[in-house]
C-alpha cells in the first residue's frame, strides 16, 4: 500500500510526536470510509497529547498486508476479519463499536435474509435450494458470512445448492433487486429494513424474512445469530500505554460527540466476546479454520495416530486447565479494568459537567486565593457586574463595594471564612455602571488535603429585581395602608373630637370650681392643689390622645420593631374605645399573660386591630336590643405564633360574603371604601401571619389573625426588663 | 338649700364625673356620682328630689335610654343632657323626651349652674305641688258622701238650686254642705275651693262656676 510505505519519512515523527496509524476496513472505497471515520481519528488526536493519529482506509487485502508488515498500530474492521487477523497476526480487540443502524445504539448485530412476500415457494431457508441469492461480498461478515452459516445449517450450501450466488456492494440495491424480482433472495445487515421502512422506501408487507429469529434486546428483524459489532484492535506495534489511552478516550467519548454523529455510531464500549464469530468460522471451516477437516475424516485417515493422540490430549487437558485458570484471572483483571474505566469515565463526566455548570450558571462565581485576590470569575459575574474577567482577575473584590455595608459586616465575613466556615448573607454591591446589585452570596473556603485554606469560592444569586419588586409592592402597600389610616381617622373624627372634649371638659370644670372657691374665700388649700393636679393630668391626657392620633396617621417610614402584642392591642383599643363609646358598646380586653414578643410594624398592626374593631362596631350598630359587646383576646398556643381575635355580637357574616370579605372594594357598608379588610390582610400577610373570619356559634363574628413570634438570638438585655415588667 | 335635693351626675368618664362634682360642690350643691346608667337607676329613689346630669353617650345604656326610663316613672326628676358634641337630631330627641336642657361639653359653668338651679326650682315646685295635691286629696277623704255629691255639683259648675233639685234637698241644706266643704278642705272662700279643685285636676281652668 503506497500510503503505508510513506510512513518512514513522516515529518511528524521527526518532531518527537509519535505517529499512530489506524487502518480501517473500507468496503465502499476510501472516500466514504474517510467521511465516516476521520472525525473519530481527529478526536483521538485531540485527546491524546504527544501522538499524531492518521487514518488509512484499506480493503480486506490491504489491511491484511499492512498488519502483516507491521505498518499499523490499530485496525478497525468487521468481526470476521478481526478474528482472522487475530489468528494470523495476534491483534487484539480493545473496544467494540456501538453502532446506530436505525437510531438505536447496539454493540451486536446480525443479518436478515429476505425474499418477496408473494413468493409462496420460498418460505423457509431450506426452500432456497435452486434459487438465486444476492449478498454484499464473499468476505463481508454481516453482508454474507452470517447468512452463509444459517444457510449451511438449513442444508443449503451457497456455493453448490443455489442457482446463482451474486455479490453487490450496495445493500439497498440487494433489497431493491429482491423486490424487483431480479433475484429470489438476499441478505443484508439487520436494521436496514427498518430504516427503509421508516423512510417510506419500502413496505414491510412486500417482504418475507426467512428463518426469522428473536433475541432479547435486539430490536431488528433478523435471520442469523447475533454477533459482536466491529472491534477496534491493537496490533503488536501499539504500546500498552497507547492502547489503554485509546481505549479510555473512546469509551469516555459521549454518544453526542460530533465524531460519533458523523460516524453514525453511539460511542464505544468495553470489548465484546467474539467467540460467536469463532463458532461461525469453525462451522464453515472458513477464516482461521479453513483447511481443517472434520473429526470423522481425521479418524478414518489417521486411525493409527489415535493412541498417541490420546496421550497428547491428556497433556492438552492439563494445559487447558492451566489456561482456563489463567483465563479466569484475566477475566477478573478485565472486570477490574472495566470498573476503573467506568470510574474514570464517571469522574471525567462529572468534571465536564462541573466546569460547564460553572461557565453556564446564572449565578455569579468568584474564586480568590487565600489573600482574597481574584483568580477566576465566570461569565455570569461579567454579566451581572459589568466587569470583564480581565478587569476583575488580580484584584480584590472590594472594588465592588457599594458602601451599603458597615465595616462590621466585612469583619464578620472575614472572621467566618478564615475560621474555615461558610459565610452566607445578602451583599449589596456596586456594578461598573454605578448601580446597586443585590446578591445572595455564599462564600466557601476551599481547603487542601492538609486542611489549609487555599481558595475562597463565592457564589452569588442576583436578587436585585426581586428586591426592587418587593420594595415596590411594599411601598405600595405602605402607601395604601397610610391612606386607609388617614381615611379611617377621618371617619372617626367625631368620636375623636368627643374624646378630646372629655379631658377639656374636666379641665374646665376643675378650673371654674377653683375660681368659685377662691373667690368665695371658702376653701382649703389642699383641695385647690388636688384640683390643679387633676387639671394637669387631664391636659396630659388630651396631649396623649393627640400624640397617638398623630403617630397613627404620621407618614413616617414603616419600621418593624420588637413589640409586645398586648401593648399594640391596648393602643388600638384606646382609639377604638372612642367609637365604642359613641355607639354604646362595651369593649373588653382579654389579654394573655407573658406573651412572646413579635416583630412588627406597631402602627400597621394597630391599624388592623382598629379596622377589625370598627367593623365589629359597625356590625353591632343595628343590633339595638341585644347585648352589644366587643372583646379582643390575645394568646399564644405554641410560642411560635401570637393570635389576636376580635369577637363581636353583631349580625355576623352572610355565607356568600364569608369568602369575599377580604377582597379589595368588597363592602357591605353603605359608606365604606371596602379597602379596610383587604389592606388588613395584606399587612398581616406581609408580617408572615394570616387573617381569617368566622361566624360565632350563637351571634356575631370573630376575626382572628396570627403573627409569628420574633425569632431572636439570646439578647438578654432586651428581654430581662420586659420580663420584670410583665411580672 | 334643702337637703332633700341632690344632683345626680351620671357619666362613665371618671375625670368628667369627678370634675363636675368638684364644680358643683364649689357652690355647695350636694352631688352623687354614678359611672353607668344602670348604677344610677338601681340607686334611684323617686322620693328624693334634685336633678339628673346625664352624659348622652355611655357604653351599655345610653343617656337617652335612661331619660326614657325615667319618664316612665311617675314623679321623675328633671334631666339635663350633656354631650361632647351636640348634634341637632339628638338634641331634638332629648328635648322631646322631656329633657330640660341640652348642654355641650366643655360647659360654661355659669350656664350649667343656671340650668341646674332652674331644674332644682322646677323640681321643688313640682314636688310642692305634688305634696299640696296629696294634702288636698287627704282632706277630701274626710267629706261625707252627701258633701262629695254637692262638691261634684259645684265642680260641674251647677248653681245651688240645680244641685238642690238634683239631690232632692233644699237650697239651704246645699248652702250648709258647701260651708262644711270649704271648712273641711281648709279653704277660706268658694274661690279658693275652686282653685283647689283645679289643682287636684278635678276641673279645668276657665271652668269656674258663675258667681252667685
Amino acid at each position: 500500500m503506497a500510503a503505508v510505505s510513506l510512513l518512514a519519512a513522516d515529518p511528524v515523527a521527526a518532531r518527537g510526536i509519535v505517529p499512530v496509524d489506524v487502518g480501517v476496513l473500507a468496503y465502499h472505497g476510501e472516500r466514504p470510509a474517510r467521511h465516516r471515520w476521520q472525525p473519530t481519528i481527529d478526536y483521538l488526536d485531540d485527546e491524546l497529547a504527544g501522538y499524531s493519529f492518521r487514518l488509512y482506509p484499506l480493503d480486506l487485502d490491504g489491511l491484511d498486508r499492512a498488519v502483516a508488515a507491521g505498518e499499523l498500530d490499530f485496525v478497525l474492521t468487521n468481526p470476521g476479519h478481526y478474528v482472522e487477523l487475530e489468528a494470523a497476526h495476534g491483534i487484539s480487540r480493545i473496544v467494540t463499536l456501538k453502532n446506530l443502524e436505525a437510531g438505536r445504539p447496539l454493540a451486536r448485530y446480525a443479518a436478515v435474509i429476505i425474499a418477496r412476500a408473494d413468493r409462496h415457494d420460498i418460505r423457509a431457508l431450506s426452500d432456497l435450494h435452486g434459487h438465486s441469492f444476492r449478498a454484499v461480498a464473499p468476505g463481508a461478515f454481516g453482508g454474507f458470512r452470517m447468512a452463509w452459516r444459517e444457510l449451511a445449517a438449513a442444508g443449503v450450501d451457497p456455493f453448490h445448492d443455489l442457482s446463482r450466488l451474486e455479490f453487490t456492494a450496495s445493500q439497498e440495491a440487494i433489497v431493491q433487486a429482491v423486490l424487483d424480482g431480479e433475484v429470489d433472495a438476499g441478505t443484508v445487515r439487520a436494521g436496514l429494513l427498518e430504516r427503509l421502512i421508516n423512510n417510506g422506501r419500502i413496505r414491510r408487507s412486500e417482504l418475507r424474512v426467512l428463518g426469522a429469529r428473536h433475541d432479547d434486546g435486539f430490536p431488528y428483524l433478523h435471520s442469523t445469530r447475533l454477533y459482536p459489532e466491529w472491534p477496534l484492535a491493537r496490533t503488536g506495534r501499539a504500546t500498552d500505554e497507547l492502547a489503554e489511552a485509546v481505549a479510555v478516550a473512546l469509551i469516555t467519548m459521549p454518544a453526542s460527540h460530533p465524531a460519533a454523529l458523523q460516524g453514525n455510531y453511539a460511542g464505544w464500549t468495553a470489548p465484546r466476546d467474539y467467540s460467536p464469530v469463532h463458532a461461525l468460522f469453525r462451522e464453515l471451516r472458513a477464516g482461521p479454520y479453513a483447511g481443517l477437516y472434520s473429526l470423522e475424516s481425521v479418524v478414518s485417515a489417521y486411525g493409527h495416530w489415535m493412541a498417541a493422540l490420546g496421550g497428547a490430549l491428556l497433556a492438552l487437558l492439563a494445559v487447558t486447565i492451566h489456561v482456563f485458570r489463567l483465563n479466569r484471572g484475566l477475566k477478573h483483571s478485565k472486570r477490574e479494568l472495566e470498573r476503573e474505566v467506568n470510574e474514570r469515565r464517571r469522574v471525567q463526566g462529572e468534571l465536564m459537567k462541573l466546569s460547564s455548570a460553572l461557565e453556564q450558571t446564572a449565578d455569579t462565581v468568584i474564586i480568590t486565593n487565600r489573600a482574597g485576590i481574584i483568580e477566576y470569575v465566570n461569565p455570569a459575574f461579567e454579566a451581572v457586574t459589568g466587569y470583564s474577567a480581565r478587569e476583575a482577575i488580580g484584584r480584590r473584590p472590594r472594588f465592588l463595594k457599594s458602601g451599603e455595608h458597615d465595616d462590621g459586616f466585612f469583619q464578620d465575613m472575614w472572621r467566618t471564612i478564615l475560621a474555615g466556615e461558610v459565610f452566607h448573607d445578602l451583599f449589596i454591591n456596586r456594578r461598573k455602571d454605578g448601580s446597586l446589585v443585590y446578591e445572595e452570596k455564599t462564600i466557601t473556603p476551599l481547603k487542601n488535603s492538609d486542611g489549609e485554606i487555599v481558595n475562597f469560592i463565592a457564589t452569588g444569586k442576583d436578587v436585585t429585581e426581586k428586591r426592587l419588586a418587593e420594595q415596590n409592592s411594599r411601598q405600595h402597600q405602605d402607601y395604601l395602608a397610610h391612606v386607609s389610616r388617614v381615611s379611617m381617622m377621618g371617619e372617626m373624627a367625631s368620636s375623636i373630637a368627643h374624646e378630646l372634649n372629655q379631658p377639656l371638659a374636666a379641665i374646665a370644670n376643675y378650673a371654674q370650681g377653683c375660681v368659685r372657691r377662691l373667690s368665695s374665700n371658702d376653701y382649703r388649700v389642699g383641695e385647690i392643689i388636688a384640683a390643679l393636679q387633676n387639671i394637669s393630668q387631664q391636659s396630659k391626657r388630651s396631649g396623649e390622645i393627640i400624640r397617638r392620633l398623630r403617630s397613627f396617621v404620621a407618614k413616617g417610614e414603616p419600621k418593624r420593631t420588637r413589640a409586645d402584642i398586648n401593648e399594640i392591642v391596648q393602643n388600638a383599643a384606646s382609639l377604638a374605645y372612642f367609637e365604642a363609646r359613641k355607639k354604646g358598646i362595651i369593649l373588653r380586653l382579654n389579654l394573655g399573660e407573658n406573651l412572646p414578643p413579635v416583630h412588627a410594624d406597631v402602627i400597621q398592626i394597630e391599624q388592623v386591630i382598629l379596622n377589625l374593631v370598627r367593623n365589629a362596631i359597625e356590625a353591632m350598630a343595628k343590633n339595638l336590643w341585644n347585648k352589644r359587646e366587643l372583646r379582643i383576646h390575645t394568646w399564644s398556643l405554641d410560642n411560635r405564633t401570637v393570635e389576636v381575635a376580635v369577637w363581636d355580637t353583631g349580625h355576623g357574616l352572610l355565607p356568600e360574603d364569608q369568602k369575599r370579605v377580604f377582597d379589595a372594594f368588597f363592602t357591605t357598608k353603605r359608606d365604606g371604601m371596602g379597602m379596610g379588610l383587604s389592606i388588613s390582610r395584606s399587612i398581616i400577610e406581609a408580617h408572615g401571619g394570616s387573617l381569617t373570619a368566622t361566624n360565632n356559634q350563637d351571634q356575631g363574628a370573630t376575626f382572628k389573625f396570627s403573627l409569628p413570634v420574633l425569632q431572636e438570638e439570646a439578647d438578654e438585655e432586651d428581654t430581662s426588663p420586659r420580663m420584670s415588667h410583665a411580672s | 338649700m334643702p337637703p332633700d335635693q341632690i344632683i345626680y351626675v351620671v357619666d362613665d368618664d371618671e375625670a368628667v364625673r369627678e370634675s363636675l362634682q368638684w364644680l358643683l360642690e364649689s357652690v355647695s350643691l350636694p352631688v352623687r356620682t354614678f359611672a353607668s346608667a344602670q348604677e344610677f337607676l338601681d340607686a334611684y329613689d323617686p322620693d328624693c328630689g334634685g336633678c339628673v346630669v346625664l352624659d348622652v353617650r355611655m357604653p351599655g345604656m345610653s343617656g337617652l335610654e335612661v331619660q326614657k326610663r325615667l319618664a316612665e316613672i311617675e314623679h321623675s326628676l328633671p334631666v339635663i343632657i350633656i354631650t361632647g358634641h351636640g348634634d341637632v337630631p339628638m338634641a331634638v330627641r332629648a328635648l322631646k323626651a322631656g329633657a330640660v336642657d341640652f348642654i355641650e361639653k366643655p360647659f360654661n359653668d355659669q350656664t350649667l349652674l343656671e340650668r341646674i338651679y332652674e331644674c332644682l326650682e322646677q323640681d321643688r315646685a313640682r314636688r310642692e305641688l305634688r305634696n299640696y295635691r296629696r294634702v288636698l286629696h287627704e282632706r277630701m277623704q274626710h267629706l261625707t258622701p252627701r258633701e262629695r255629691q254637692v262638691l261634684d255639683g259645684v265642680v260641674a259648675g251647677k248653681v245651688n238650686r240645680t244641685i238642690a233639685d238634683e239631690l232632692g234637698i233644699s237650697g239651704k241644706t246645699v248652702e250648709a254642705h258647701r260651708a262644711n266643704i270649704i271648712k273641711k278642705m281648709g279653704a277660706s272662700s268658694l274661690a279658693e275651693l275652686i282653685t283647689m279643685c283645679i289643682t287636684m285636676g278635678l276641673m279645668e281652668k276657665g271652668q269656674e262656676p258663675p258667681a252667685e
